[in-house]
């Protein structure tokens, strides 16, 4: 049951918090990965891994017939035990992904930002944003997240719009990159929207007016046209093939740019975009984790399980140990929550819709 | 003297004290109790007197009289405070008439209470009550308590009149243009002040009382064609659903019913300023006006209205939105410019350019502090003279504020104890501050600047944009009588950033906000300025 006295999730902000949690994943390795599959190509790629998440997005939602809400779907097709095993999943892969989120923020930031600081030490600032995060509910973040996300995109397009003497056109040739084949076989770049799979949790949480259908369109709209953008924007500053040492493509823009007033390069905004966004992006997991498990139970207190919740993932954050062994583990869960953020849906509401079917 | 010296003196007894539990609240003089008025003037005379502390209290009078009535006598006798009441209308509006006049007493009425309250009592305000505490009850704000022998009623008759603050300039809101007027702490000066500015029958001014024993008089004011009857109705409900025995002004009443008490933001919005109130209610708020309290509550309140000042709207546009600006900064720079100071000196000197880092080092060679600590003793000092010219009178408070200032100021950075640069940046954050229209909003502000500072001195940015994100958390999820604190923005209803941060010219502003859900929407026509379409 969702809590009555927390805050509901509004269209626009159901807007801005999916458009921030698709968004900031720019903020890590994807562009980079993207241009060396296809070279030159990948800011179609990006458009097209839009595109196609668009398309995905919208046959879930014709499955789904109106009814958004993937756990109570599942209670509705498989029974309270189809409902718990599906809740369960879910949970699972929402915790590891927040921790394992909170490793991968806190390498980067110990790397870059605080590199005397121990990592355990940056580690407990993001766990306890995470728990705050997970205290104040999901109304709240996404309440929250209307003004970041906003404030994100505004902040990036300063970051772009600085890096604006290092573009070379020329960069962009040959338009089609590696070949039609690499941007076809990068479809895996529709990962970039796997939180999608957040979309169909929120429904208890969202007001009257607001609907899944139109924030998702919207949300993932508005994200994928900024991708593009931000990887056309970097496919023209780094010279193809090569990228220099960093695996951060939106750093690499801000080191490039020249402020020469009172700060010397663009880098703080980064850090500003990094920070932000992790602690949204892991307290936005672990929030859906929480109510997903609550919901599944048939719990009445949302707030009891935070501290375990949060205490699991901080544990897995710190179970990734080296930051190879880190890196692995982040490919692990990354490909895991992407297939079943698009699989789960289509199977939950695909066999509900087909039972519907044969009712009739 | 040098006899006494070398004499030997028995030391006096010197005794002790220390205060005892009490053993019974009724302890040793014995207390009885009665609920109505009693036919017997006596036991009203003696309950009077113990209910009073009679003679114990100075300034309580009883004054004892006889009436004549169709040739026989009746005992009665008047109880009012001296300070409260006015003797004159005492005098002449109840004591001459029930002593000159009471024989006309015409056979034809039934009930002589009421041909005493009709006839004999010529005062405006008098009512007839035959519960005996209400009417002792009303003794303490300034009635006068009427009671006579064989009727079982007891009079109470409204002689108010003690003294009070004369309507002056509001002390903490002061405007350059705009009305001079401020309230005082009299509820019916202040009532009338919203009245006669608003001038419309839709105001409404329901009284309630606060406090158990304190029965505070309060109104709550709205306009009923324009607020929201459900936040009308939990104001209401929230005011008599409070159980304590006093309260004694608006600024305690606050505490009683905003929401989230341990977040720093106030959530209510105190003003002096009658122009203010009346622009909340034209908007579809709701104020509350306490007696004794200067300050009248005006509920709900967001975080752009407590950074809103209400010479907002008498300023021309430009000057109107040049000075919102530059408040926005101030309020940025008051919360944020000492820490994100200590973070780039102690954690991000890669961020700013070399030839203003090296001035930076350089200024702060001879220090032996850490910035940290530099920064937190200027800071502390800057709290120190704030408060302490806060305390002092109002020509010393100056020479204070400039010893404190100048003069300590400049002691220590020859001193070497602190740089110039720090100096720079807590006046800086100081003047940001004093910027706030808000006093309150200002004191939060002071609050989180510290918890911003602590997080900086730990982990540079990082601490900084935790502290942020986990207070913008809190302010997101707070609420003021149901309107999320933060509305417009994140509110779940359209967004006008540009209302939001730019005033409107005020024959553009005819929309009401959406998020206090008026019962009217608009409060002028879309073309405001109908001089400039019509053909003349």
């Amino acid at each position: 049951m969702p809590d009555t006295t927390s805050r509901r999730v509004g269209t626009r902000e159901l807007i801005w918090f999916f458009a921030l949690l698709f968004i900031s994943k720019i903020l890590f390795a994807d562009i980079g990965d993207y241009v060396k599959n296809c070279g030159s190509a990948g800011y179609i790629l990006t458009a097209a891994a839009g595109v196609f998440a668009l398309v995905l997005f919208v046959l879930i939602i014709r499955l789904a017939d109106g009814e958004t809400d993937i756990i109570e779907s599942a209670g509705k097709t498989f029974g309270k035990w189809g409902m718990r095993v599906t809740g369960v999943i879910i949970t699972l892969l929402l915790v590891a992904q927040s921790g394992i989120m909170i490793r991968v923020y806190t390498d980067i930031i110990s790397s870059i930002v605080l590199p005397e600081s121990s990592d355990v030490f940056i580690m407990l600032f993001l766990v306890a944003a995470v728990f705050f995060a997970a205290f104040a509910g999901t109304g709240t973040l996404a309440a929250y997240s209307y003004v970041a996300g906003i404030i994100f995109v505004i902040t990036l397009a300063v970051i772009l719009v600085l890096n604006i003497p290092n573009y070379d056109v020329t960069n962009i040739y040959p338009l089609l990159g590696k070949g039609i084949t690499g941007i076809s076989a990068g479809v895996g770049a529709v990962g970039v929207y796997s939180d999608m799979l957040l979309l169909f949790l929120v429904a208890p949480y969202l007001t009257e007016k607001a609907s899944v259908k139109k924030g998702g369109i919207i949300s993932i709209v508005i994200s994928a046209i900024v991708i593009t953008v931000t990887t056309l924007s970097y496919i023209m500053t780094v010279e193809y093939p090569f990228s220099s040492s960093l695996t951060l493509p939106v750093l690499e823009i801000a080191f490039d740019v020249n402020l020469d007033i009172v700060f010397q390069r663009a880098e703080g905004l980064f850090f500003f975009l990094w920070i932000f966004s992790g602690f949204i992006v892991t307290g936005a997991y672990l929030c859906f984790a929480l109510v997903t498990f609550v919901k599944s139970f048939n719990l009445t207190d949302r707030r009891a399980p935070i501290g375990a919740f949060v205490f699991v993932a901080a544990c897995i954050a710190l179970i990734a140990g080296s930051s190879a062994r880190e890196r692995e583990l982040y490919r692990i869960i990354y490909s895991v929550f992407a297939v079943v953020s698009f699989a789960l849906p289509l199977f939950v509401f695909g066999i509900k819709k087909f039972k519907r079917r044969q009712i009739k | 003297m040098i006899r006494d010296l070398f004499l030997y003196k028995e030391p006096a007894d010197k005794y002790g004290f220390d205060i005892s539990a009490e053993k019974d609240k009724t302890s040793d003089k014995e207390c009885f109790f009665m609920a109505e008025v009693s036919k017997d003037i006596d036991e009203n005379l003696a309950y009077a007197r113990q209910v009073l502390s009679c003679p114990d209290n100075g300034d309580i009078v009883i004054r004892e009289f006889d009436i004549e009535v169709c040739g026989g006598k009746l005992r009665g006798f008047a109880v009012f405070a001296d300070g409260l009441s006015s003797g004159r209308d005492i005098s002449q509006n109840i004591l001459l008439p029930l002593m000159c006049l009471a024989d006309t007493h015409p056979t034809d009425m039934d009930d002589m209470s009421d041909y005493i309250l009709r006839c004999l009592i010529p005062h405006i305000q008098t009512f007839k009550e035959k519960d005996i505490n209400k009417i002792l009850k009303s003794v303490n704000y300034g009635n006068c308590g009427i009671f006579i022998d064989t009727l079982g009623w007891g009079f109470s008759a409204e002689v108010k009149a003690w003294e009070h603050r004369s309507i002056s300039e509001p002390a903490n809101e002061t405007v350059i243009q705009g009305p001079h007027e401020g309230f005082n702490e009299m509820l019916r000066a202040n009532t009338a002040l919203i009245r006669k500015t608003l001038n419309t029958n839709n105001l409404v001014m329901k009284n309630v009382t606060l406090g158990r024993t304190s029965k505070t008089p309060a109104a709550v004011c709205y306009l009923k064609n324009v607020a929201n009857t459900s936040l009308v109705d939990e104001v209401e409900y929230r005011l008599t659903n409070l159980d304590t025995e006093y309260i004694l002004s608006s600024l305690t009443l606050a505490q009683y019913i905003e929401e989230a008490t341990f977040v720093s933001v106030p959530q209510i919005i105190t003003t002096e300023r009658p122009d203010r109130v009346c622009h909340a209610l034209i908007e579809g708020r709701v104020a509350i006006v306490v007696s004794g309290s200067s300050h009248v509550l005006i509920v709900p309140a967001t975080l752009f209205d407590m950074a809103s000042s209400p010479e907002d709207s008498y300023l021309r546009f430009p000057y109107s939105l040049l000075t919102r600006c530059i408040r926005i900064i101030a309020i940025i720079l008051s919360l944020l410019a000492p820490a994100v100071f200590l973070a780039v000196m102690n954690f991000h000197q890669e961020l700013i350019l070399t030839d203003i880092l090296f001035a930076l080092s350089k200024a702060r060679s001879a220090v032996p502090f850490s910035s940290f600590i530099e920064l937190l003793l200027m800071e502390l000092s800057f709290e120190l003279i704030k408060e302490a010219s806060v305390r002092v009178p109002g020509p010393v408070g100056s020479s204070l504020g400039i010893v404190g200032g100048l003069i300590l100021g400049q002691a220590a950075v020859s001193a070497n104890i602190v740089s110039p640069i720090m100096i720079i940046v807590v006046a800086i954050t100081g003047i940001s501050s004093f910027a706030i229209p808000s006093y309150q909003l200002s004191f939060s502000f002071r609050f989180m600047r510290f918890i911003y500072t602590f997080g900086a001195a730990i982990a540079g940015f990082v601490g900084i944009f935790t502290v942020m994100f986990i207070d913008t958390l809190l302010v997101v999820n707070t609420k003021s009588f149901g309107t999320p604190y933060t509305s417009p923005i994140a509110s779940g209803e359209k967004l006008r950033i540009s209302r939001l941060i730019f005033t409107p010219p005020v024959w553009k502003k005819g929309i009401r906000p959406d998020y206090l859900k008026p019962k009217d929407k608009t409060d002028s026509s879309y073309i405001s300025r109908k001089w400039k379409y019509k053909k003349r």
